[in-house]
Formats: structure tokens, C-alpha cells, sequence
């Protein structure tokens, strides 16, 4: 994965996880890799793996089970939120870039229809 | 300290193992002339004394080379990491060069009187199948030999040699330690320049030369000599273990460990490995 | 163990290499000695691994001064090639076995596996890329508390880089401090969580690594390049 390296590789990763638990490549209930198993998977340093599972369980995407390992979060809750939040920012963004192309509110919506019918 | 000395060995076997090569093949040279072509046997001998000097010489040469090339190669990273003092590393490279370089020479002593033996044996076969004078000189030649043989192993002389040996063995100790210590003086300021190993070298006459000038001016005179008596070899010299002796061998003795510590010193405070 | 430098100072003759430094090394961390060459960064490794001594100041392992003994704790990669020429890599395996107490002959058979590496090669023919895993594998097999690599990363090719970082990420001790001496600083940004910037012997800066993303949103680099510019690194 290729880094911005001037943003904390921590939050970078916790997005790159979080959208591989949106797109289903892992699933709710899933065993996470030891911190050190993730460090060597992203190529990061070691404290910064183990920093990246304390904040995910602060965030409500995992938990931990003692001496078993680390596990994605099984409740709907914080999936949904999570699509939610996703879905917020890809309409934001398609919203702010017709908008700067002066299409109005209704015409982008006919736009967009345009563009469903034609997949 | 062991260890060290282990693979101080280790990193020389080659050229050891090269050097012992060499003289054994002149030794079955000269075994083979002794039995084959005793007309010629000479050739192998000088060869063997030839050789067996430049062997020793080599030995004690390689034992300050390999202390150099600790500094030259940073393999000195891989020596002196090693969890222990710096000197005991030191203590453990010039013991190995100079028990290396005394159990050569006594092997090669011992070997020489093999050699001797031998001769002198086939010499006695070979003068019984001459005739009129050419044997009686041949005879008298191999019984002055022989003489000579049993001077050189009477108790009187192996204690003359024994002592001159000891003299000696302090002597190669303390060149090599103020050697050591020259070398580590010149890898602190000159370290790399072209002109390095001339001046560890003539650091290191300085050095000897400035030691024996104190030992003159302070310590009282010690006479020593060895020669060839009528009863063979004699260590003619005010006794070795008189106190005159015994302090100029403390002296020496001394200062090579001086030398050592000197030379620790100046690895850990001021050498950049 | 915890590695303290207290005012540390190392003078050969008129050139001081290392001018009253401070610094502690905690376990569990990956620190980045940056700076470009001649700022000191050898110099305090050498010191720290009792190789040469310091003519001011102190060091101490978990809090006791620094003697001979301490070697033992510290296992030191430096940058040039240091192994006996006649040596394989069986050779130099053995040796770290006689030498220290905390080699771990099996974990430096499993890395020379994955660095495809074997036993027999002899040292001398080693492409300098091998050369820096091998000395890679046998320093990280020193089970040690404290490990200095001089400069690991320096004139080999992407592919021997990639394998010593991973090695390192993946072998850094839990209880042990890791030091990587560096003028490639790209190369570190995400391996290490602490960096150091020396300059004429002192240090210029020090900072937590994802303490400065998210402070003041600058890389390493970003950081590097603003204490030295101007600068020749």
C-alpha cells in the first residue's frame, strides 16, 4: 500500500481496513493478524500496528479477546455507520464537482438517472 | 580470551599450514638424500635452516601484520566487539603470535637434532664402505660431529640453552608488545596514510632505542653472551637469576605489559576503529 | 533495557564527533539516527557499543554506567563489511555462537532462509546486496537489548532494501531498542516511530514520527529538509 507520509500511517491504515471491511473482503467477526503480523503485512513499524488496533477498538470496529488475538466488530451498528459515512463522502464529493460545473440541483439528478439507465 | 586466541589461529591455518608444507617436503628432501644421495645432502640442509628461519621469522612478522590489518580491514569491528576488556583481546593476539612462533621454534630445534642424528648414523654406514684415508677423514669429520651432538644435549648446555631461550622468549615478548603498541600509536593520528607502516616501524626503533637507553642509564648492568666454550655452548653471563637479572627481565617484562595496556588504551579512547 | 546518554562527548584530538549529547533509548522502539555523513552518528554508535570510549559524559543500561560487560547487550551492524576474509557464513555464524550468549543459531538459520541465503557462501564473494541481509541476520539474531545498524540500507539494491526492512519490522525485539543510522531517509519513514537528527555532532531535533504527521502534517523527509537546508546531506 502506498502512503502519504506526511499524515499518520495509523489513520491511513484504519481507512485501507476499514474499506476492505466495507467491500466484504473482511467480514464481521473476522480474526485480525497480530499487531506485529499487520506490521509486516503493511510493511510498518511495529508500535504504530499495535497503536492502529487500540484505536480501531476505541472506534467500536474491533475487540480484543485476551491471549486469542484481535477481531472485527460484529455489531450492525458500526458497519452502518461506516457505510453511511462512505456513502456521505462519495455523494459530497460528486455533489461539490457537478456543482462546480454549474449543473443545478434537478439536472444533476437527471444526470445521474442518465448515467444508471446507460449501465 | 581463549576464544580470541581460537580464531586468531583460525585466520592464519593457511599460510601455517603452507609454511609446515614447505618444510616437510625439505625435510623429506633432506631424508632422501641422507639415505639416496648423501653427496648432496647440504643442499637440503641449508634449505631446512634457510627456511626454518624465515618460518619464525614470518610467524612473529604475521603476528604484528594481522594486529595491523585489524585497523586497515575493519575486521577490528568483529575482534573487538566481542564482550571483554580490549586487553584481554590484545593479550590474547600477541599470546597467540608468540606461542605460535616458540612452539615452532622448539619443534624446529628438536627436529634439527633428529636431523642430526640421522646424519651422523649414515655417516658412520658410509665411511665403513670407504677405504684408506678418505675414511679415516670422513670418520674423524662424523665423531667431531657427533661430539658436537652430545655437547649440545649434555645437561650443561640444554640448561645454557634453556637459559639464552628464556632471555630470548622475553626479548620476542617485548618486541612484539612495544611493536603493538607502535602500530596502535600510528593508527591514532596517521590511520590510512601511505607512509603508515614505515612510520609504525620507526616508531617502533624509537621506541626500543629509548627503552634500552633507560634501561642503561637506571638499571645495572647485565652482560649477555652466548658462545662456544670448550665444553660446548655456554650462556656466559653474570648468572641469569641474579638480581642484576632478574631485574632487567622484570624491566622487560614490564614494559611489554605496559605496552599492552598502552596499546588497549589507545583502541578504546582514541583509535576510530 | 533502556539506554541513557548523558552529555555524552567524544573529542578525536581537535575534532569533536560528538558534542554533549543527551538522548534515551526506550525498549520496543525503532529509532532513526538521521544526519548527513560526519554529523556523529558512527561515533555514538561506537560508543554506545563499547567499542570506543567517551572523553565526557556517561551511558547507562538501565541506569548502571557502562562497563565492558555491556557489549554483551549490544549488538552493533557496522557499515562496512567487518567479517574475517576467510569466513563463510557458517564461519561467522559460529563465531557469534563462541562470542555471545544471546545468539539464537536457529532464528539466523530461518532469516538466511528468507534472505536466500546459505551457509556455505563464502563472505568475500557476497554481492553487496547479500552482504547487508547476511549482516542483517546475524546482528537481529543477537537476541540483544540494544541494536545499532550503521547505515544498513546504504549503496544496495531495492530489492536487498525491501528484504532488510521487512526483516527488521518483523524481528525488532519487544523488549529491545532498535537504531538505524541513515542519510536515506525516505526509506525509514514508515519503518521507524522515533527519529533523531544530529548535525556536527549534536542533536538538532528529535521527534515522535506520527507525533509530527499529525502535529504538524511534515514526513521525515519534510522534516529533514527543513533542519538542513542549506545543507549538503
Amino acid at each position: 500500500m502506498e502512503f502519504k507520509s506526511n499524515t499518520p500511517i495509523y489513520l491511513q491504515v484504519i481507512e485501507d481496513i476499514k474499506s476492505r471491511i466495507l467491500s466484504g473482503e473482511i467480514k464481521p467477526g473476522d480474526k485480525l493478524p497480530s499487531s506485529r503480523e499487520l506490521a509486516v503485512q503493511y510493511d510498518i513499524n511495529p508500535n504504530t500496528a499495535a497503536r492502529i488496533y487500540s484505536e480501531m477498538e476505541r472506534m467500536g470496529l474491533s475487540y480484543t479477546k485476551r491471549g486469542i488475538g484481535t477481531f472485527v466488530a460484529e455489531t450492525t451498528d458500526t458497519l452502518d455507520s461506516m457505510k453511511e459515512e462512505a456513502l456521505h463522502k462519495v455523494l459530497s464529493e460528486f455533489f461539490d464537482a457537478m456543482k462546480s460545473m454549474g449543473y443545478d440541483e434537478a439536472s444533476m439528478v437527471s444526470e445521474l438517472k442518465k448515467f444508471i439507465s446507460k449501465k | 580470551m581463549f576464544k580470541t586466541m581460537k580464531y586468531e589461529l583460525m585466520k592464519n591455518r593457511v599460510p601455517i599450514f603452507v609454511m609446515l608444507g614447505i618444510l616437510a617436503v625439505l625435510e623429506c628432501l633432506f631424508l632422501y638424500e641422507n639415505y639416496f644421495d648423501f653427496e648432496n645432502v647440504g643442499i637440503s640442509i641449508v634449505l631446512l635452516i634457510l627456511t626454518g628461519g624465515a618460518v619464525s621469522f614470518w610467524i612473529l612478522i604475521n603476528g604484528l601484520v594481522m594486529f595491523s590489518r585489524d585497523f586497515n580491514n575493519k575486521s577490528g569491528y568483529l575482534v573487538y566487539m566481542t564482550p571483554q576488556p580490549a586487553v584481554k583481546i590484545i593479550t590474547a593476539k600477541i599470546l597467540t603470535a608468540f606461542f605460535t612462533g616458540v612452539a615452532f621454534m622448539v619443534g624446529y630445534f628438536l627436529l634439527g637434532v633428529l636431523d642430526v642424528q640421522l646424519l651422523i648414523s649414515k655417516g658412520h654406514q658410509m665411511a665403513e664402505q670407504m677405504s684408506g684415508n678418505t675414511a679415516k677423514v670422513f670418520e674423524s669429520d662424523m665423531a667431531s660431529f657427533a661430539q658436537f651432538l652430545d655437547v649440545l644435549l649434555s645437561e650443561k648446555t640444554i640448561l645454557s640453552i634453556g637459559k639464552a631461550g628464556f632471555i630470548m622468549i622475553v626479548e620476542v615478548f617485548f618486541i612484539l608488545t612495544v611493536a603493538y603498541f607502535a602500530i596502535s600509536l600510528s593508527n591514532t593520528l596517521l590511520r590510512g596514510h601511505k607512509l603508515q607502516g614505515l612510520i609504525s616501524f620507526v616508531l617502533f626503533i624509537v621506541l626500543c632505542a629509548f627503552f634500552n637507553y633507560i634501561a642503561n642509564m637506571v638499571l645495572p648492568d647485565y652482560d649477555f653472551s652466548v658462545m662456544l666454550g670448550e665444553d660446548g655452548v655456554v650462556v656466559n653471563s653474570i648468572n641469569l637469576f641474579s638480581a642484576a637479572g632478574i631485574i632487567n627481565l622484570v624491566y622487560s617484562v614490564g614494559l611489554g605489559v605496559l605496552a599492552m595496556f598502552g596499546s588497549a588504551y589507545l583502541i578504546e579512547n582514541k583509535i576510530d576503529l | 533495557m533502556k539506554v541513557q546518554c548523558n552529555n555524552l562527548t567524544k573529542r578525536y584530538y581537535t575534532k569533536t564527533a560528538v558534542d554533549h549529547i543527551n538522548l534515551t533509548f526506550e525498549p520496543g522502539h525503532i529509532y532513526a539516527l538521521l544526519g548527513p555523513n560526519g554529523s556523529g552518528k558512527s561515533t555514538l554508535m561506537k560508543m554506545i557499543s563499547g567499542l570506543t570510549t567517551q572523553n565526557d559524559g556517561e551511558i547507562l543500561f538501565d541506569g548502571e554506567k557502562q562497563t565492558w560487560r555491556n557489549k554483551g547487550d549490544v549488538a552493533y551492524a557496522p557499515t562496512e563489511a567487518f567479517f574475517f576474509s576467510y569466513m563463510t557464513i557458517k564461519n561467522v555464524a559460529e563465531y557469534y555462537d563462541d562470542f555471545f550468549a544471546d545468539f539464537d543459531r536457529t532464528l539466523f538459520q530461518k532469516l538466511l532462509q528468507e534472505m536466500d541465503l546459505r551457509e556455505e557462501m563464502k563472505i568475500k564473494s557476497l554481492s553487496s546486496g547479500m552482504l547487508a541481509k547476511m549482516k542483517i541476520a546475524v546482528t537481529l539474531s543477537r537476541r540483544a537489548k540494544m541494536i545499532l545498524l550503521d547505515e544498513p540500507l546504504n549503496g544496495i539494491d531495492l530489492m536487498s532494501r525491501d528484504a532488510i526492512i521487512k526483516t527488521i519490522i518483523g524481528y525488532a525485539p519487544e523488549d529491545g531498542c532498535v537504531v538505524i543510522s541513515s542519510h536515506m531517509v525516505e526509506e525509514l519513514e514508515k519503518t521507524v516511530d522515533y527519529a533523531i537528527f544530529m548535525r556536527e555532532g549534536s542533536i538538532a531535533y528529535e521527534t515522535d514520527v506520527e507525533e509530527l504527521r499529525e502535529k504538524e502534517t511534515k514526513s521525515i523527509v519534510d522534516k529533514y529538509r527543513e533542519i538542513y537546508s542549506g545543507e549538503v546531506a
